[in-house]
């Protein structure tokens, strides 16, 4: 076989092998009924065919795969978390309806309480396998059971062995003690009801537990009914049985509620007011880093540009070491260090300051991590950039007799800032979403009174949802911080769009 | 060409099948808090090979509800899980564990850790380790040893105060969880919970009547420099005694040793004489709701979780200290860690509700404006309960 | 004076005013730059195990807390640095892969729907993965129903999660560096009978060393640094934790910071990230440098 011919059979076969995995793959997801899952794999594969061996076209062998990991792993879960926006996940909202009305007749029972424990024996019908359990309750009271019913039994159809326990019952002997855990299955399934609402559960092998379940649930009606009391319980809007008292039952069911988290978001005081403030202080914040970062970056890199500066390497090393410091590690030594009047810093310059208690002062040390997390970046694209600047162009300046002032403005500013552009829009976009420079540094800075989800002086959007999400009042809810992602991720785009057309613009103007 | 594709095809079915793990009858499944494998794995080997059943411990947990509010629902969960008392309100909420009030021997444990794993009159986990902060007394700084009641520790610290030798008295964090006993001993509490298995967020104790009488004593104390008026922790004050006390979790101790102080660990006596409570925390099994063994697993809380020998065991492995009654008995009371569990019997629970979340907020910006100056102690912690309350819609 | 020494003056004065203030400039800067380093070392060898210790140089000094670092078993760091690496180097590799695959074709190719797919890949990325942290831990898990090594605990599914974040802002700046490289080495190549995937591996990615390094050391910082989804999706099995989520379990208890071994962590994740960023410093340097020019 020629070597042309081995590749190309080696080609073959690597992309069949691929296709026929992925196959495989989508076929036991649907036997496992994840359905997205499956579709998503077979449209791989048909994809993965047609552009590796039909198309001619060249663009969508290199995308391919990169397009399929993005969809799979950043799209699709970013539309899940979409989704959960219109419900109420949240803590106390969990289960399916039927499992919530479930745990509610299973979880609310009066213990009864008798002298000796009840205990069972067990039955298997030859046919059906299926399990009977015959006991005693109350005294001289015998019943038999399945799971699907429980009638009295005669004491006639009983037999009985030397310790007094049921031996054989209709002629068919129970199982023996060691035989019961075969069927363990099964009897750990059985949940008897008898007369006089009195419910029965096994609590091991051979004894049962009996009970008054205090809630009946009423399917047509859809509401439970406190044995007790009389009080009824119907379903609100919110995934919940409530009485018309408005007591709510827990545990609650997730259910659609539409745009429900979107309004909230406007219209509940708690969270509006805050989140005026944390939306603008995330705005603020992106353009103070950038812009400050990227000038503190550019003076630094025409101050180090000198042609006479020897060691230059040697600055160029050592001031971007903080991007090679864990970002993780280093901000969790900065909030140590901005510990007020015993840290560092304050120990330093002698001060008293409330670094990360007050929140003007907390919003400064905030910039203060975010510009020596930035500045070396800006301050390597700034040095490339000047150093793209034709040479031409800054000696017929100084010949002109431009004031290195003027230089600056005139010439090397508008440059850099045209080279750079791209770069900092992505800075910025980055930065209004900097998780780790706030929630490592003031886990949101010093709260805000009356906030629910406890915003903070420092919190950017993203910081906000994620507190909610794993920190807020009632527990976690899923549900408000997925609509306020949704809401992030429409701010960051905007913005990025805006910035990314502002940028074309200025391309074509210059 | 044909054939072996047919043949891949093969080899990747098997390849595949095989992967899917196999779930035998008589197995139970338990996550447990990573690093606590090769303990619960010993615990329970001699009733898994008793009754023949697999024991499949799990690292999983230690953060949380260990994932359990989504897992358990899905069919994804264990049969048994451990986690720390204070997600017991957030769990039962969510429908995820199954009520434990017919499994658990309450007379094994003290009272106070039964109210730790209750939640609306019933109990939800089977308690095995109690944990909590304590008063370490420096022995250099004060010969006599910890102090007996409350007057005993406040001229001792002011005489060392108006000496020069200590700059503070009681060197601790000034937030809720460590001043929490300081709290408890003028009359404060968070969420009342009359009978202790039924916590009542609609009823907030941060300027309780007792609290807001007494709450001049917390002004003066902070004037006499007992508590740090700056509120910077700095536990360096206790190591290099400069500073008779501080308040300390058995996490401190390893540092305490390595800084060669001599010091002794006690309960911290209340104003009012008794014992001011901090707040303790509890690690518990819990059931998932949502197992396909239940019988098994309420087989193993029974004759394994509940014996004092499995308590004794769990808590050996882990430096922890065991809330199982006769497990207790068996820790030298004069250790370390037998110090800490007697003052941890006499302790509070963590309130174990979610409406916590909120509570931290408040109540440690109360704190901190307390400290700081900025406000008086009562007037700090009225305004954090009002805060509280419109947060939890109380009205 | 005689000329020599006057020239020698004037250099002296020119050095004084134009250089000397620069270097006052860089000492003041390179202070801030490591500053938490400097803490960071200071820490880890303080047996006290305080964050902010009373001077630079700790009271009670000593090798305490590696040595608590590396007696835990449950926590152990080799592991977790072992475990750091694989994903790291798998996932850098795949995303330097898959986004020079990318860059290639959205530089050469002329197509339709090209500035679309560029705008589009940078608007996609904003949506930050951290917030879908909780569908991720659902999606894996599903996987994980099927197929045991793509569920939840294993690295695999790790690695591709992260694959899932190559067509990003790196592919960006690869593009833009390739732009750079002249058409002209395409055409020639050509000529010669080269096809598009030839012309890639032959020429382009020899040319653009430079910029993989600087992208696969990006990515492989950004990777060893996120602890978040890592957590998440690897669980919290003492034997499968990154250094980063290991890392944390040392401080995680809100009233149990063990700050002694985090610090010693730290500072022991820190030296081979900055040795290898010293020795690529060059590669580094000329690659951020160049991939500025033209954007």
């Amino acid at each position: 076989m020629s070597v042309k011919s081995f590749s190309r059979l080696s080609k073959y076969l690597i992309s069949y092998t691929l296709i026929l995995l992925i196959l495989v793959m989508g076929t036991k997801f649907m036997q496992n009924k994840a359905w997205f899952l499956s579709i998503f794999f077979y449209t791989s594969a048909a994809l993965i065919f047609a552009t590796y061996t039909i198309s001619k076209k060249t663009p969508g062998k290199y995308l391919l795969p990169g397009v399929l990991l993005l969809g799979l792993f950043h799209i699709y879960p970013a539309f899940y978390s979409g989704a959960v926006a219109f419900t109420n996940d949240s803590n106390g909202h969990q289960l399916s309806k039927d499992q919530a009305i479930e745990a509610i007749l299973q979880d609310f029972k009066s213990p009864i309480f008798t002298d000796l424990p009840i205990k069972f024996k067990t039955l298997v019908d030859e046919k059906t396998k299926r399990v009977s359990i015959v006991f005693e309750y109350p005294a001289k009271s015998y019943w038999i059971a399945n799971s699907r019913t429980a009638e009295k039994i005669d004491l006639d159809s009983l037999e009985f062995d030397n310790f007094g326990d049921v031996e054989f019952v209709n002629g068919q002997k129970v199982l023996a003690n060691d035989q019961v855990g075969f069927y363990i299955n099964q009897i750990q399934k059985l949940k008897i009801e008898i007369k006089g609402n009195t419910s029965l559960q096994p609590i091991d092998l051979e004894t049962l537990e009996a009970s008054t379940p205090i809630f009946k649930y009423n399917k047509s009606q859809d509401s439970l009914t406190n044995q007790l009391t009389g009080e009824k319980y119907y379903s609100n809007d919110n995934g919940q049985m409530v009485s018309e008292s408005g007591e709510l039952l827990y545990p609650g069911w997730k259910t659609n509620i539409g745009w429900r988290n979107f309004t909230t978001v406007i219209t509940d005081q708690q969270m509006r007011t805050p989140l005026l403030a944390v939306l603008t202080w995330t705005i603020v914040n992106a353009f103070l880093v950038v812009s400050v970062g990227f000038l503190f970056g550019l003076i630094l890199a025409l101050i180090f540009n000198y042609r006479h500066l020897r060691s230059k390497r040697f600055y160029r090393t050592v001031f971007i070491i903080p991007l090679a410091i864990p970002s993780v590690l280093s901000i969790l030594v900065w909030s140590g260090l901005f510990t007020s009047e015993t840290g560092v810093i304050d120990r330093m310059f002698n001060m008293s300051t409330p670094w990360l208690t007050d929140p003007w002062w907390a919003r400064l040390a905030v910039l203060i991590v975010e510009l020596w997390s930035t500045f070396p970046y800006m301050f390597l694209i700034s040095t490339g950039a000047i150093q793209a600047i034709p040479s031409e162009i800054l000696e017929a300046a100084e010949i002109d007799g431009a004031s290195p002032v003027k230089i600056f403005s005139q010439i090397k500013l508008p440059l850099v800032a045209r080279t750079v552009a791209p770069l900092l829009i992505a800075s910025g976009a980055m930065a209004l979403n900097n998780f780790g420079a706030i929630y490592l540094l003031t886990g949101g800075g010093p709260t805000f009174p009356n906030s629910n989800g406890n915003a903070g002086a420092t919190d950017i959007l993203i910081s906000y949802t994620y507190k909610l999400a794993f920190n807020g009042q009632e527990g976690n809810n899923y549900g408000l911080a997925s609509a306020l992602s949704i809401l992030n991720f429409i701010l960051v785009g905007a913005i990025s769009i805006y910035g990314l057309r502002k940028m074309k613009t200025m391309e074509e103007i210059n | 060409m044909q054939r072996l594709g047919v043949g891949l095809l093969a080899v990747s079915l098997a390849f595949l099948g095989s992967i899917a793990p196999a779930q035998a009858a008589g197995t139970l499944t338990i996550w447990v808090n990573s690093g606590e494998e090769a303990a619960y794995k010993t615990a329970s080997e001699a009733w898994a090979t008793k009754n023949g059943v697999t024991v499949n411990i799990v690292a999983k947990c230690g953060l949380g509800d260990c994932g359990m509010s989504k897992l358990g629902p899905a069919g994804a969960g264990p049969d048994l899980f451990t986690a720390s008392h204070d997600n017991t309100g957030a769990l039962v909420k969510s429908g995820v564990v199954t009520s434990l009030s017919s499994v658990i021997k309450k007379s094994s444990y003290p009272s106070a850790v039964i109210s730790g794993v209750s939640f609306n009159y019933q109990q939800w986990g089977i308690p095995i380790a109690v944990s909590n902060i304590a008063l370490a007394t420096n022995l250099a700084l004060v010969p006599s040893g910890a102090p007996k009641t409350w007057k005993e520790l406040e001229s001792t610290a002011t005489s060392l105060i108006a000496s020069g030798k200590a700059s503070v008295g009681i060197v601790t964090h000034i937030d809720g969880y460590f001043m929490q006993p300081f709290f408890d001993s003028i009359g404060g509490y968070v969420f009342s919970n009359k009978n202790g298995s039924y916590i009542n967020t609609k009823q907030v104790g941060l300027n309780s009547k007792a609290l807001m009488k007494n709450a001049a004593l917390m002004d003066g104390w902070l004037a006499a420099k007992i508590f740090d008026k700056a509120n910077t922790y700095d536990g360096s004050n206790f190591t290099n005694g400069k500073a008779p006390y501080s308040i300390v979790g058995p996490w401190s101790i390893d540092g305490l040793d390595k800084a060669g102080v001599k010091y002794e660990i006690s309960s911290i006596p209340s104003v009012n004489g008794g014992t001011a409570r901090a707040f303790s925390g509890v690690t518990a099994v819990y059931m998932n709701r949502f197992t396909k063994n239940n019988l098994l697993a309420r087989k193993y809380l029974v004759e394994v979780v509940q014996t004092a020998a499995f308590s004794k065991a769990i808590t050996k492995a882990n430096n922890s200290y065991p809330a199982n009654l006769d497990a207790a008995a068996s820790v030298d009371a004069k250790s370390v860690s037998g110090k800490f569990g007697a003052y941890g019997a006499l302790c509070i629970p963590m309130p174990n509700v979610s409406e916590m979340n909120n509570v931290w907020t408040y109540w440690n910006n109360a704190f901190a404006d307390w400290a700081s100056g900025k406000s008086k102690f009562g007037a700090a912690m009225d305004s954090a309960a009002k805060n509280l309350n419109t947060a939890l819609g109380n009205k | 004076m005689r000329p020599i020494a006057a020239l020698n003056a004037q250099k002296r004065s020119f050095w004084l005013r134009k250089v000397l203030w620069r270097h006052l400039v860089g000492m003041i800067v390179l202070a801030f730059s490591v500053f938490p380093l400097i803490w960071m070392v200071s820490g880890a060898f303080d047996v006290t195990g305080q964050i902010s210790t009373q001077s630079l140089i700790p009271k009670n000094r000593g090798l305490y807390n590696f040595t608590q670092l590396f007696s835990d078993s449950s926590r152990p760091f080799l592991i977790w640095t072992r475990n750091s690496l694989v994903v790291a180097i798998s996932a850098s590799v795949m995303q330097v892969t898959i986004g020079a695959l990318a860059a290639y074709t959205l530089s050469r190719h002329r197509f339709k729907g090209r500035k679309l797919t560029l705008s589009t890949i940078l608007i996609v990325q904003m949506f930050p993965q951290l917030l879908a942290a909780t569908s991720l831990f659902l999606i894996i898990n599903t996987f994980g129903k099927s197929f045991a090594l793509l569920g939840l605990g294993h690295q695999l599914p790790l690695i591709l999660v992260f694959g899932g974040s190559a067509l990003g802002v790196n592919t960006w700046m690869l593009k833009s560096f390739f732009d750079t490289l002249p058409t002209e080495i395409d055409e020639a190549a050509k000529i010669d009978g080269a096809d598009h995937f030839q012309i890639f591996r032959k020429i382009i990615v020899p040319l653009a060393t430079p910029i993989f390094v600087v992208t696969f050391l990006l990515s492989f910082i950004g990777i060893l640094n996120e602890y978040l989804i890592t957590s998440v999706i690897l669980g919290l099995d003492g034997d499968k934790m990154t250094v980063a989520v290991g890392l944390q379990q040392f401080i995680y208890g809100q009233y149990s910071k063990n700050w002694g071994p985090f610090t010693a962590g730290a500072l022991l994740a820190t030296i081979p990230v900055l040795t290898l960023f010293i020795f690529l410093q060059k590669h580094l340097v000329s690659g951020l440098v160049s991939g500025s020019t033209k954007g």
